[in-house]
């Protein structure tokens, strides 16, 4: 193969790639039928993640509860608890 | 007794069934109130105004919080479909741009690249402000961006062997070098030795040829696939401009297009270069 054509068949095949991408699925029946191509269920790839999404939300929320609360308790290092010794 | 939770799928479930933490001081700074700038609230602490965190979220105090409200008001089952749908999309055309039968590497599939991308937005790995557009968009740039780490991933190279031109004995261990499976035609070995011949070649020029194939007889796809080898154009709309045709026909004949290169990928035999039995789309 000569060297253009070389160069040419790359571009050809990565043209019709990129055209390809341009029509990705935007539709909820398009986006299952995807799936349903790798031999996944869209309904249960849908469940597993939401599952997800809410564990991790509450994961974070704890987080910043836990960040609040450190900051409360460094704001009260300054305090002077000497009376309280006795 | 529990049948409102159970009936009502994933909003019932996000905010109200959410640990309620309560805080006693307000020490929050003015400005988080406003929640102006994402970064005034990065790297500050927050701290709550006497009230659960759930109801902190309804609020709003501050950006981040906000974004996240805007997590919990989502139906998830429905973005996650569609973003797993989008990853096994793209997971898709790459294994028909490579040849490749495992279309990702690491053992992944579309669905767990959806969940990597969903989660590295929650833990604010990667920051979502919903000020600068919607979430499914924004996800979807991190799958790609996830895939594009994937296909140059080390798990996702292989060596291959350079065949010398004659007989297709290696010429020795000189002969060997490291291509990755890149998918977006950036591969290592293609940079240093760009011009040389490898089987990438001649498979880039056998898919083309086989596309070509199947669509003989089929005048509207022929037409479409023309415009994108001979005019480099790959956009709908550019491609609609060449041919003087509708963006939206356009693009039923990419679809089209794209369902036969995927059967070509799924049964190479069924149709060669130099013709054969034509696949219907």
């Amino acid at each position: 193969m000569k060297k253009n054509q070389q160069g040419s068949a790359r571009r050809s095949l990565e043209r019709i790639a990129e055209s390809f991408d341009e029509i990705s699925p935007e539709e909820l029946d398009e986006a299952a039928e995807e799936l349903r191509a790798l031999g996944l269920d869209p309904s249960t790839v849908g469940d597993k993640l939401e599952q997800l999404v809410l564990k991790s939300i509450r994961g974070r929320m704890l987080r910043e509860h836990s960040d609040a609360l450190r900051a409360r308790v460094r704001a009260q290092i300054g305090i002077d608890l000497t009376s309280k010794l006795n | 007794m529990c049948s409102a939770a159970s009936t009502n799928a994933s909003r019932a479930r996000s905010a109200d069934s959410l640990p309620s933490i309560v805080f006693t001081e307000l020490t929050f700074p003015p400005a988080l109130n406003t929640g102006q700038t994402k970064n005034s609230c990065h790297g500050k602490k927050r701290i709550f105004t006497g009230i659960g965190v759930t109801e902190s979220i309804r609020r709003g105090d501050c950006l981040a919080l906000d974004a996240v409200k805007k997590l919990l008001d989502r139906d998830w089952k429905e973005t996650g479909i569609k973003l797993a749908g989008y990853a096994a999309f793209r997971a898709r055309n790459l294994a028909w741009r490579t040849g490749s039968t495992e279309a990702l590497a690491k053992g992944l599939m579309p669905d767990d690249i959806a969940a990597q991308a969903i989660l590295s937005v929650i833990s604010g790995e990667r920051t979502w402000d919903p000020e600068r557009g919607p979430l499914l968009p924004f996800l979807k740039c991190v799958v790609d961006s996830l895939l594009n780490h994937l296909a140059e991933s080390s798990d996702n190279r292989r060596l291959e062997r350079l065949l010398d031109d004659t007989g297709g004995s290696p010429r020795g261990p000189t002969d060997y070098r490291l291509v990755s499976n890149d998918l977006w035609g950036t591969s290592t070995a293609s940079a240093i030795d760009a011009e040389a011949p490898s089987q990438e070649d001649d498979g880039a020029d056998q898919k083309t040829q086989q596309l070509f194939a199947v669509v003989r007889g089929k005048p509207e796809l022929l037409e479409v696939l023309r415009a994108i080898v001979d005019f480099g154009e790959a956009k709908p709309r550019h491609i609609a401009a060449r041919i003087g045709k509708s963006v939206n026909h356009v693009n039923n004949c990419l679809k089209r297009l794209r369902r036969l290169a995927l059967k070509l990928t799924a049964n190479p035999g069924q149709c060669s270069a130099s013709g054969g039995a034509p696949i219907n789309p």
